[in-house]
This record gives structure tokens, sequence and C-alpha cells, in this order.
């Protein structure tokens, strides 16, 4: 167990003791990790706040059943993942088809047109992404986005090597079909 | 395509979740937020919803048990009815219920008629047997009614507890 793994389980043990102010130091801690997390998983700007506040409620309604086996930081990287990927949902839901994403991205100028179209290219990852079963997401997320090496995130996860190692190549497999199937226009000369 | 291809190894993919991975713009600062969100919340594992939970196990239980005891009881009726008939039919119509029955086992046993008082005797010894096994099934559905009370006013009693915990935090 490392050093910061040890002082976040010495935290948690405060905090459910009764101290606030050491779920507040965890708070402080790791704010801007799960505002990544959000990001990274198409969350607005403007929503970004509330889901953090939201994600950090989450965890302290449960966090008596905090296993310390596994680091807090995976535990709540996968609660942060997993309510950025409901409330995308939910957006989408409530948007309906009016949101739905085009088949075909208008061709763009020059320049602000390449950034739009990167833009564009981005947000359908992340939705694509969002909808790949938690199990793939979870591992594309911690190699390719928190740069892990897989046994770390095998080790992060509690899953062995082998099983992290099937479900990275099986996620990217999904997510490249799921692209191409999708927005064959953006993506379907990649696969 | 390619051998690599079909093992499912995209690199292409790598490269587009990489596109991904910047710094997030927003900045966010929640702690006073959460820190006030919290306060008014129970401490973790001292949720109300646990003893509510455990007097719902406790209901659900005793409601088997009550199911249980009251089956048995119908069964027992059931016997009863039974042993009337055969009280009635050992001892006639003067043997219609158990003091009469008895009455007749006298009036035979004075009359030395020991073969009609034996069998009534018998059925009486049953019946009564019945009964008691009768009277035990109610005081078992009584037990169970004061069980299920004792366990709900512990359920709320902790629950009290777990908001006064709260009060003083």
């Amino acid at each position: 167990m490392d050093d910061r793994q040890g002082q976040d389980l010495v935290l948690i043990e405060r905090a459910l003791a009764g101290d606030a102010e050491a779920f507040g130091d965890l708070v402080s801690r790791y704010q801007n990790m799960v505002a990544s997390v959000a990001w990274r998983f198409g969350t607005p700007r403007d929503e970004i706040e509330d889901l953090v506040a939201e994600v950090f409620l989450k965890v302290y309604r449960s966090l008596d059943r905090y296993r310390p086996e596994h680091p807090f930081s995976t535990w709540l990287y996968r609660v942060a993942q997993n309510e950025a990927v409901d409330r995308a949902r939910r957006r989408r839901r409530e948007a309906g088809r009016a949101d739905e994403l085009p088949e075909t991205i208008a061709a763009p100028g020059q320049g602000a047109g390449r950034a739009m179209l990167a833009d564009e290219r981005a947000r359908l990852l992340r939705q694509a992404l969002a909808e790949l079963p938690a199990h793939y997401r979870e591992v594309l997320a911690l190699v390719h986005f928190e740069e892990m090496r897989v046994e770390d995130a095998a080790r992060a996860l509690g899953i062995p090597e082998g099983t992290a190692k099937t479900r990275l190549m099986r996620g990217r497999r999904a997510l490249g079909r799921l692209l191409a199937r999708r927005w064959p226009d953006v993506f379907g000369d990649r696969a | 395509m390619s051998r690599r291809r079909i093992r499912g190894d995209e690199p292409w993919i790598a490269r587009e979740l990489a596109a991904l991975r910047g710094p997030c713009p927003v900045r966010v600062d929640v702690r006073a937020r959460v820190m006030a969100a919290i306060r008014a919340m129970p401490r973790p594992g001292l949720a109300p919803a646990a003893p509510g939970r455990w007097a719902a196990w406790a209901a659900l239980a005793a409601t088997v048990a009550m199911c249980a005891a009251l089956g048995l009881a119908a069964g027992r009726l059931i016997d009863q009815r039974e042993l009337l008939g055969e009280l009635l039919r050992a001892g006639g119509p003067a043997a219609w219920d158990l003091v009469s029955a008895v009455r007749a086992i006298v009036s035979a046993l004075a009359a030395g008629a020991w073969d009609t008082a034996r069998p009534l005797a018998t059925s009486c010894w049953r019946f009564a047997t019945t009964r008691t096994e009768w009277i035990e099934t109610g005081a078992a559905v009584l037990a169970t009614a004061v069980v299920t009370a004792a366990l709900a006013a512990a359920a709320r009693l902790a629950s009290r507890q777990a908001a006064v915990r709260i009060e003083e935090r």
C-alpha cells in the first residue's frame, strides 16, 4: 500500500468516526480527478461541478461499504464514471431524437472547421464509450486516459492481469465496431 | 484485414482515446458545498434506513411465524371437529361436547358400563390433549405478536438513537 493510499485510509476511518473535515480533505484531494472523469465522459462544462458534488455525496453515503483491498481512488473513479455515463444517457433520453447525432458531419472549411470536426469526433467517441459495457469502459479509461500500465489497471480493479488484457482488447474492438457502424462517415475509414 | 486487426488490437482507437486525454478545462471546488450537505446527513453506517431494514426483516420473520402458527391452529381445529365426531359416535347424542362427554363417562362408570366408558374416555383424553395444543398454539401466536412488538420498539429506539447521534454531531 503506497503513502497516498494509506493517507486515504486514515481519512476514511476518521470520516467514518464522524470527522466531517476528514471527508472534506478527501474531497479537496480528488475533486479535480472526478471533474476530469466527468469531462472525458462528455459531461457539459456547466454540469461538471454538480456531478462532482453528487459523486462525493454518493461516496459519503456508502463510505461504510468501502473495502480497503482496492485503492479509494479506483473506487471513486468507478463511481464518477458510472455517474457521468448515467447522466449522459439521461441527457440523450431527454433530448430524444432532436439530439441524435447526425449520420453525416457537414464538410467544414479549413482551420475552424478542422477544430469543429475534432470536437465532434471527441463527442461521438465519448458517446460510444458511454454505451460500452462498464467492464470494458473501466479498463479502457484507466489504460488510455489515466495512462496506467495494464498490470496496474488490473490491480486497481481487482482483476487478474490476463482478464484486464482481454477486456482491453475486446473493449477496443467493440468501440471500433460501434464507431464504424454508427458513424461510418466519420470513423468508417479507420476501421 | 491484418492479423493484428483480427485480434482486436486497434491502434487507431488508442489514438482517438488519447485525444480525449487532455486536462479538464473546468477547475472545481465543491468542498464547502459537500461539507454543508454531509453535515445534514446521517453518518455513513448510521443511516436510519438500517434499523428500518432490520425492522422490516423482523416483521417478515414474525409474519411467517404467525402464518405457520395460524396454519397449525387451523389444523388443530379440524382435528377437534373430528374428535367431536368421535365423541358423538362413542357417547351418543349425550356427549355433544366435552362437559357432557365427561358426564356420560361418569354415568357409564356408575352403571358399570366399562365398554361404553372406555372409548369415551379415550376420545375425551385425545380431545383434551388437542385442546391443550390449541392453547399452546394460541400462546405461540401471542408470543410471536409480543416479539414482533418488541422488535418494532427496538428498531424505533435504534432509529431515535441514530437521530440523536446525528443531532449531537
